[in-house]
């Protein structure tokens, strides 16, 4: 089954894995999670929300190192309520330094009405996700108590079937692993994906599987029985990629080095890296932990340039690529690509071109040594199945090496 | 100089959008239009939403090439696929079939959603 996974994990995206940057933008929540170091009632976490100037000065971090695509995270408060996401937003695309920019932010925030949602849809955003956390019901009740805008479960189930009403048709759906049997999980996520196909003829963009993880005085993560092992979390990515062949899986650096790159290999196509996850964290990113204002902890602290190494080093081309959604390739378009595992004749190209402006920009030398011959190795398998393609990508490269940016087939 | 050529095909595909009802269905006759009278491989749609260009629709068989991305007013844009095989004017008179398109819509606010 692991072979099989890998095997559809590169027939529909080619061996790329595209990066992005978590950016936590607000924690204070009115809910009560009983597993979120966020919690409410968890004084012992800091909880925060940037102002614009402190936001700007995040992304410029974020950028600085080369990313070109983030996830915006959001607590739910009134405080970071639907125009302080879209005051956020325009503030990240709008911060720019040099060449350094973010060419598309994703959405991790509360559910929304969909008038919230349109507002929300004009800024411009790439992808809008919300986890369900867990499909079983009477533990999606006890776990968010009553009282909580969080508690109502349909709510939430129906939160993204009412961004596509609004015209996001580019959504992520997610589990929290180990707060209920992980098969059951599994299944739950198979329905929401089939469930939004039927509605709506788009099935989520991603699909997420984070592992419930230790935060700070919150016990419940480390007692939890059901708290999911190396082992099944291998079995979970790979019946998600055999399961919806079409959608991006999305693995966190939650988990440790050596577990992802196991992982990886499993058929995930997109991943963080160089990840900080206190509000404010990119700001002090000498410290890898600030375990105070931290959600959870992450087990995988490199830093954005040794993971690409590493990457590069299994054989994976990195990449950048922001293409898809300022190319019209979205929704219903974009699947009819990647259910008939043609995507990766975007993929792969702008795998190339995205990571050559990581090599002449950011990378060290030692990446940018390895980068250039795993570029050159993946061109020549451009070359064999798309040549004029391939003489298009090597004449972008040829103007990115004479000083353009951001090229895209 | 940009050439103000009309040419049979541009003014057929013309004539057919403004019969539709509103955008988003004249933007579909159009792209059918321009791949049949005008042998592209592929042309679609859409529309600007800040950043991101949001798929309205369009017709064709994708080849996997880059492709001429054209803004055709009011925050509209079409993405001419193997635009390169027509000749300049041609291709310059199907732009203003669709911008005449975009505007003759927008003017009676029939916005394509």
């Amino acid at each position: 089954m692991f072979d099989t996974a890998f095997w559809i994990k590169n027939q529909v995206y080619g061996n790329r894995i595209v990066l992005f940057a978590p950016l936590y933008v607000s924690s204070p929540c009115v809910n009560d999670c009983v597993y979120c170091g966020f919690r409410h009632s968890n004084e012992a976490v800091e909880k925060r929300t940037l102002t614009m100037e402190e936001l700007a000065e995040e992304v410029r971090v974020i950028t600085s190192v080369g990313h070109k695509r983030v996830l915006a995270v959001f607590g739910e408060h009134p405080d970071s309520d639907v125009h302080y996401i879209c005051r956020a937003l325009e503030t990240i695309y709008s911060t720019k330094e040099g060449r350094n920019e973010i060419r598309r932010a994703n959405v991790n925030a509360a559910p929304l009405s969909k008038e919230e949602y349109e507002i929300v849809r004009d800024v411009g955003i790439g992808t809008y996700q919300i986890f369900q956390e867990t499909y079983h019901q009477d533990t999606y009740r006890r776990l968010h108590p009553k009282g909580t805008l969080k508690h109502s479960y349909k709510w939430r189930l129906f939160a993204l079937h009412r961004a596509y009403e609004a015209g996001i048709d580019n959504v992520a759906i997610g589990v929290l692993f180990g707060l209920f049997d992980w098969r059951f999980e599994v299944l739950g996520l198979l329905y929401h994906a089939m469930d939004m196909e039927r509605e709506f003829g788009v099935g989520p963009h991603t699909i997420s599987f984070p592992r419930l993880e230790p935060a700070l005085n919150t016990p419940f993560t480390t007692r939890s029985p059901y708290l999911v092992k190396d082992e099944e979390l291998k079995r979970i990515i790979a019946i998600l990629r055999c399961a919806v062949p079409y959608t991006g899986l999305i693995l966190t650096a939650r988990e440790r080095p050596e577990l992802r790159r196991e992982l990886i290999r499993l058929g995930v196509s997109q991943t963080d890296a160089g990840s900080r996850i206190a509000v404010g964290g990119y700001k002090e990113m000498e410290k890898e932990t600030i375990w105070d204002r931290q959600q959870f902890i992450i087990n995988d602290t490199r830093s954005l340039d040794e993971f690409i190494y590493d990457l590069c080093q299994d054989g994976y081309i990195p990449s950048f690529c922001t293409a898809g959604y300022r190319a019209g390739r979205t929704g219903c378009h974009f699947m009819e690509f990647a259910k008939k595992g043609l995507v990766k004749n975007f993929c792969v190209p702008n795998a190339i071109l995205t990571f050559k402006e990581y090599l002449l920009d950011y990378a060290s030398p030692r990446t940018r040594e390895m980068g250039e011959s795993v570029i050159e190795n993946y061109l020549q398998q451009v070359e064999q199945w798309q040549p004029v393609l391939a003489r298009k990508v090597r004449e972008y490269l040829a103007r990115m090496e004479a000083g353009e940016r951001d090229l895209y087939v | 100089m940009t050439s103000t050529c009309r040419y049979p095909e541009t003014e057929l595909i013309l004539q057919e959008a403004l019969k539709e009802k509103d955008l988003f269905r004249a933007l579909q006759v159009a792209a059918e239009g321009a791949c049949r009278l005008l042998g592209l491989p592929k042309v679609y749609f859409a529309r600007s939403i800040g950043r991101r260009l949001h798929h309205l629709t369009g017709f064709g068989q994708e080849i996997y090439l880059p492709p001429l991305k054209v803004n055709i007013g009011h925050g509209y844009y079409a993405f001419l696929e193997g635009s390169e095989s027509l000749a300049k004017e041609k291709r310059e008179a199907l732009v203003r079939a669709l911008q005449e398109i975009v505007e003759y819509f927008m003017k009676g606010e029939k916005r394509a959603q």
